[in-house]
Formats: structure tokens, sequence, C-alpha cells
């Protein structure tokens, strides 16, 4: 990369994930020209090791320091960097994973892609506990539609009320469910929890340059060939056949410059390779760095080292910080001991789900807990056998060895079936990042520290997941076998489930929000934010939509306030 | 100092007579016996003292990093090797006791267990550091509790007398008592074993695990027996398997299974 960046964009934007990578392609299909910063390096998506298998990888591909998701999931990225630590309150034991590599986060994540409907946008009418977003459905709707014209999307519509549909035009055709996914649909409508084959940004057909999915490889490795979506594979190829794309890599962005009319002029970053300082000007930036890493650049960017920070009047940035709550119930099937063996394998990733059923209750106070939740299902003989799964195969027996133990072995694999909770959490005051005191990172920056607390609205939730999938599992035959006890010490980490968003949140109040409705931050007009940072609630159906939705619209507001000239 | 005294033995087992074997065995346990630590402490109820002060070679290696090649990773991977050809033998006889050969099955020893091992016990990381002690401390215990119960090493033991050992650790305490360790050494190496072992072709093949190949069309779901086996539950437990959708769309019942699609009052 080069450390000194002469030439003038019309915009340079922080960060290649779903945010910026989704910003990147539709301001320069507008035809604005647009600097890309990445700190981590390029991956050429023909380099993906799709096909490796588990042992011919160090340490049979088990996750390590160096590699928090196994030797070859997909991404530069984990939860500790040496470089760049971060702090946690203590009691706090928040895990901030950060992907650093073009694509960034999308390289990884489940591709489960379900809409937002019209309650989740208006929670603040509907329990108070929250602001409105500053859009509404039926404002976004054209927007999923475009979105997911671009990401591609396969599933069927349940036609439940706040789980729209995509049109029939863009959405492909679903998965078939695995025999265990039929057992865990039909046991679960039979408790009255629906369940349908669910919205994957996997391609089950050919889209553009991009081939439909093969059902061999994992997905969390990257996909060569583009069926499995990613910000890398997707939408950066796209923008830069457009000309008007420069991408910069292994380049961290530390802080957004100002003139002295308070407008951003640009952004300075440290090359990670030399240390050496560099500058990119813009007449406008768009921070995409993930939730976090934007309030971070913004805490830090303030003038003389103000602890305020930049576009923070409302001393909201790095606020409002919320993670997805989560469980998972395992349950134990006899019925599916040495059951036939065949390719379970599919599009890896899961092919159902069960969406939140809850409203009206909730909206009848029958609930204690204000927010919905879905369900995955996993496990089976889905995966390849991994070296630090077989325990559950082979212990079952006490710590048996010799004849007897494959047999053993054989009889259990496939016969474990697991739900997994994933809720919404209610921001609370307890929970937000700031810059620590004293914690520097390898080039003297500020980082992070976090301060993190669930509240009963999640505990409450984690509980009704618990009593949920106890039901579903034994009205299947099975057993549970873990996930059970107090919600308080089987839940996810904060953090873990790696959702964490509104720390820079949208709306139409200055005072309590950091950006317009439109991403652009109050304080500073030429700077907008278009990562998770923006959402105002975070919704259980999983970020990455939405954040790509919202840079989608935003940056068409961006691009015509360019145009004419408001820049 | 092991490994140097080893160096020049052969790569595989099937070319080291026996009385060599034992001759290195007896030599090296001789050479153990000399740390001081482990000379200090007896044996206590026929349970052989835990070398809880034996010098375990320390790993200084940087790691394969965040952005490893994954398709150069090499034959020796990414940090020199270091097991001595004692410990791999030692822990082959170990594996194989583990998970037997049967006549579909190779042994563990077959397909490399070493040769993991040695990869494994190499590695800078965490886990993989607690082994490399569990290994280097607990195969002198081993050789020492097999000397007190049958007055010979752990290589030299019958099938029968290594699975009294073997059996001997798995049923301790892994929380207190002095074969607490041992305990921990068998759970830890038996779960690295079977882990190792189900992750190779021949352990996939074992389970009956089919890996998935790439298929051009839809991904056809459960067919055949796999199918009717996954209809005959459903419809025991009494639930409703019509409604289902089964394989690629169209799915001509779908509409017969609908949830409330109106706004909740």
């Amino acid at each position: 990369m080069t450390n000194v960046v002469n030439e003038d964009y019309d915009v340079v934007i922080v960060g290649s994930g779903g945010g910026g990578g989704m910003a990147a392609y539709r301001l320069t299909s507008l035809g604005v020209k647009v600097c890309l910063v990445e700190q981590g390096p390029n991956q050429d998506p023909g380099e993906i090791p799709m096909f490796q298998r588990n042992d011919e990888a160090p340490l049979r591909a088990i996750g390590t320091p160096d590699k928090n998701w196994g030797y070859f999931d997909n991404g530069v990225c984990g939860t500790w960097l040496p470089d760049q630590p971060y702090a946690s309150d203590e009691g706090v034991d928040f895990t901030w994973y950060r992907a650093q590599v073009v694509g960034g986060r999308t390289n990884h994540y489940a591709r489960h892609s379900p809409r937002m409907g019209p309650y989740d946008f208006i929670q603040g009418d509907l329990d108070g506990l929250s602001p409105n977003w500053p859009v509404t459905y039926d404002e976004m709707k054209p927007y999923y539609d475009a979105t997911e014209a671009v990401v591609g999307i396969s599933g069927v519509n349940t036609g439940m009320y706040n789980h729209p549909g995509t049109p029939d035009d863009i959405l492909q055709p679903p998965i078939a469910p695995r025999a265990y996914e039929l057992l865990m649909m039909a046991a679960a409508r039979k408790v009255g929890v629906p369940a349908f084959q669910r919205h994957n940004a996997i391609l089950t057909r050919n889209l553009g340059d991009r081939m439909a999915c093969f059902y061999a490889t994992p997905c969390m490795r990257g996909c060569s060939i583009g069926a499995a979506f990613s910000s890398s594979t997707s939408l950066i190829p796209l923008a830069n056949k457009t000309g008007k794309l420069t991408i910069v890599t292994r380049a961290k962005v530390c802080t957004v410059e100002t003139g002295k009319d308070g407008k951003a002029i640009g952004v300075m970053f440290v090359d990670t390779q030399t240390g050496v300082e560099g500058r990119i000007k813009a007449r406008a930036i768009v921070l995409a760095a993930s939730a976090c890493a934007s309030a971070q650049i913004l805490l830090t960017s303030g003038k003389n080292g103000s602890k305020d920070g930049l576009a923070n009047s409302s001393g909201q940035v790095g606020r409002n910080l919320t993670d997805t709550p989560a469980v998972r119930v395992t349950g134990k099937f006899a019925s599916l001991e040495n059951r036939p063996r065949y390719d379970e394998f599919g599009a890896n990733m899961d092919h159902i789900y069960m969406p939140w059923w809850g409203y009206e209750a909730q909206k009848k106070g029958l609930m204690d807990f204000p927010r919905g939740y879905h369900i995955e299902v996993g496990q089976g003989f889905r995966d390849a056998p991994e070296l630090n799964a077989m325990q559950q195969y082979s212990d079952r027996n006490g710590l048996a060895f010799g004849p007897g133990l494959r047999d053993e072995i054989r009889r259990h694999w496939g016969s474990f079936v697991y739900l997994d909770g994933r809720g919404e959490m209610v921001a609370n005051d307890k929970s937000y990042c700031a810059l620590d005191a004293d914690l520097k990172n390898k080039w003297g920056y500020p980082v992070l520290r976090f301060s993190f607390e669930w509240s009963d609205y999640e505990y409450n939730q984690i509980a009704h997941m618990q009593e949920t999938f106890s039901t579903i599992i034994e009205r299947a035959g099975g057993e549970v076998v873990s996930g059970l006890g107090a919600p308080k010490d089987v839940m996810s980490k904060p953090g873990g489930m790696v959702h964490e968003v509104g720390t820079t949140r949208m709306g139409t109040d200055p005072d309590i929000t950091v950006c317009n409705p439109f991403g652009q931050t109050w304080d500073v007009d030429n700077l907008y934010v278009m990562d998770g940072g923006v959402l105002p609630t975070n919704p259980h159906k999983n970020p990455t939509l939405h954040i790509m939705a919202l840079a989608y619209r935003n940056s068409e507001n961006l691009a015509q306030r360019l145009k004419q000239g408001e820049i | 100092m092991v490994e140097l005294a080893i160096g020049f033995m052969p790569e595989r087992r099937i070319k080291l007579s026996r009385r060599r074997m034992i001759q290195l065995a007896v030599a090296m346990s001789a050479m153990s016996a000399c740390s001081p630590s482990t000379e200090t402490e007896t044996a206590k109820d026929g349970i052989a003292p835990w070398p809880h002060d034996l010098h375990v070679p320390t790993v200084k290696h940087p790691g394969y990093g965040t952005f490893p090649d994954y398709f150069e990773i090499g034959e020796t991977g990414p940090w020199p090797k270091i097991l001595s050809e004692q410990h791999k033998r030692q822990l082959e006889k170990f594996a194989d006791l583990i998970l037997p050969a049967t006549e579909s099955a190779p042994a563990p020893s077959v397909i490399g267990i070493a040769d993991f091992f040695d990869d494994w016990t190499s590695a800078p990381y965490p886990w993989m550091t607690d082994t490399r002690k569990t290994v280097h401390q607990g195969f002198i215990w081993m050789d020492k509790q097999a000397d007190l119960m049958f007055g010979k090493n752990w290589l030299e033991l019958s099938e029968a007398q290594a699975s009294e050992v073997l059996i001997l650790m798995r049923d301790a305490s892994r929380d207190e008592g002095p074969l607490s360790r041992p305990a921990w050494m068998y759970k830890n190496l038996r779960e690295l074993i079977i882990g190792a072992y189900y992750t190779t072709e021949e352990g996939e093949q074992d389970l009956g695990h089919i890996h998935a190949q790439p298929i051009t069309g839809d991904y056809p779901g459960p067919t055949g027996e796999a199918l009717n086996h996954i209809r005959d539950l459903i419809i025991s437990l009494d639930l409703d398997w019509d409604n289902l959708p089964i394989g690629s769309p169209p799915y001509e019942n779908y509409a017969s299974y609908a949830f409330t699609a109106d706004e909740p009052k």
C-alpha cells in the first residue's frame, strides 16, 4: 500500500465489510469517486481454502489465539490482536471480534438474512423502551428490495406478520431441509411455534458473475464462486468495474481530520506494516469500520485531545451498545442413533429457522420480556468431525477405551440436535464503550474500554427460550442434555454473537442521537456512519442485511448531496 | 538431551528391533531418573509419584499468525517438531489401546497419530503447551507405574498389562488424590486421540460420515433410506408429515401450513 495518497476523492470509506462494501458499490455506481480504506490485507477470492481437509492444517485446524475460529476460517480476525488491545471493566468479559481483511465480517457470518418488519421500526411506540427508528418499513422496503437483488437471497416467505417477504422476482428457491431439520420443524409446529425454510444470503441460482452453491464447502471459509455472499466477492468486484474505486489496504484509520469550519477534510491512517502515518483527503467521509471501531475513531478525533471526541455533542458516541443475547439448548435423540447416513452438509448453514411468533402475547402483556427472538437449528452430522467436538459422542458411557468404543461413537454420531436462541437486547445505561484512560495500541492511539450488563429483559427472554426449546426437543422425542440452568450462567458472553450495534445511533433528535435519519452526523455535515453503529435498536433479525440496506439508502442521499454541491 | 540421544532412531517402529527399543527405553528412564526432583518422592500405596518438577522443553515460536498461507503449509508445518521418537512410540501404544484396529478400520498408529502429536506438542499455544507438559511428565510417571505394577516400562507391557494401567488412570479422580494428574492425562490424551483419529479420512469412514462433494443442481436433502427413516419417526411421534417441505420446490402442500398472517390485536 501507499503511505501518502495524493489524489483527492469525493468520498473516503473506512472499512470494507457489509456497510463499507455496499457504500462503495452504491456510490461508485452513481458516479462518485471513492477511496475504500481497509486496515487488513486483501485476499484474492481465488485463494480461499475451500476444499482443504481439517487434517491438512496444523492442529487439525482448530481455533487458536492466532485464528480464533479455526485455521481455515475466512478472514484475518480475532478477539486477541496483539497490536490492538482493548480493556473491559472489572467483571465484564466483553469479546470484541474484529475482522481485518477486505470484506470484513461478511467473510464470516451466518448469511441468515431476515428482513425487519414494521414493528421493529416502532418499538418506541410499542413498549417505550427505546426510540423509534427514523424510518419506517414502508420507506425501507425499496432499499431492502434493491439490496437483496444485489446480495442474492434464497428461501421462502413465511407470510407472517412483521416478517416481510422478498419479491418473487428476487427470491431464489429455498434449500431442502435436512432430516433433523424436518423433525424439528414438525415438532415446533406441533407445539405452536412456526418453522420455515429461512432466508440465506446463499445463491441457489446463478446471479451475475456469481455461481449457485455446489453444497460442499464451509461458508465460513469464504466462497470463491461467490455463492455465499460476502462484500469481497459480491460487492467490491461490482464497484471495481465502475472504474471509480481505489482500495487502500493495511491502513488503519486513527482519526477523522477536520478543517477550521468544523467540516471533515480527510482521514489520518497508519500503515500497519511500517507504522508510517498517511492522509487521504475527500469531500466526504463514511465511517463503516464496525460499530465500536467507528466510535473509537470518532472519540479519538477530538480536537486537541478533547475527551468528547468528534460528532459527539450529544454525548452518545459509544453509548447504547447492544449485542444479541443467545443460548443453546442441546437435545439427544435415541431415535436418531445409527440413523441412515447421507450427505447432510447442504449449504452448510442452517436451512430452516423458527421466526418470532409472540407479538400478540407481548402486546397483551403476557410475557415478562419486551422483545422477540428466533430459533436456529443445528448439528446432526452436517459438518465433518472436528477435533474438539468429539467428546459428545465418545463420553456418553464415561471415558471408555478399547473394543466397542468405535461402535459407541458411531452410534451417537448425528444423534444430537441443538436449538440456538437469538434474541433482542434493550439498550441500557451500563452498556457502552469509551476510550480507556491509559491503554494504547501499537501506534500510540487510545483504545476502547467496554462496560456491559445484561438486564432482566434479556435474562427473562433467555429463560423463555430454554423452556420453549425444551418443549420442542421433548415433543420431538429427545432428551435435553445441556443449556438449562440460570440464564446468566449459560447465555452468551457480551460481544459473543458479534452483533454489536447502536454506538452512533441515528434518529430525529440531535440531543440523544449521533446521526440524522440518513446516517449523517448531526455535528459534521460531510461525515457519515454506515455500519451497525447507526442502528437505533438491535432486532434479533441478524444485523447485516439492515446495515447494507441502510448503507444503500444513505449512500444515495450522500451522492445526491455531493451532486447538488451541498458538500 | 533426550532428543539428542535418540536422534538417530529410524522413523518407523517396524524398522526398530524390540531389543534396541528396550535398550533405549531403559537408558532413557535411567536418564530421567537422574532428575533430583523425581528421586525425592517415593511411591505410596503402589502409586508412583507424579514428576511435577520435571523440566519440560519450552517452545519459542510466534505461531502461524493471523493470515497464514493456506496452501503452502509445508510438510513440516509452521513450527519445528520436537517430539522424541520415544514419546511417539509411547503415544502410539496409548492410542492403539484407546481405539484398537478393527477388520475395517486401521489403528491410530497406522494413520499417523504420532505425527499428529509431534505437531501438537511442538505448537506454541496454551492448550498444546499443557499437552506437552502432560506428555513429558506423564510418560515418566507411566513408566514408573508400569514398573511398580509389572516390573517393566510402558513400552514393554503386554496389552493386558497396559490396559490395567489405563484402567487405573481412567477410574481415578481428576480432582484430588495421588492419581489426579494421571487421570487428567488419560482424559486429555484420550480426547486428543479420538479427535485426531476421526478428523482423518479413515476416521470419517469408520463413522460412516459422508464427506460432501460438489454437485450441480439443487441440494436434494435426505433421500432413500434416510428420508424413510425420518418420515417413519415423525409419523410415529404423531407429528405432521404432510405439510413439511421435502426436497426442492415447488412444494404442493405448502399452503396447508400457515401461521397467523394478521397484525396482532
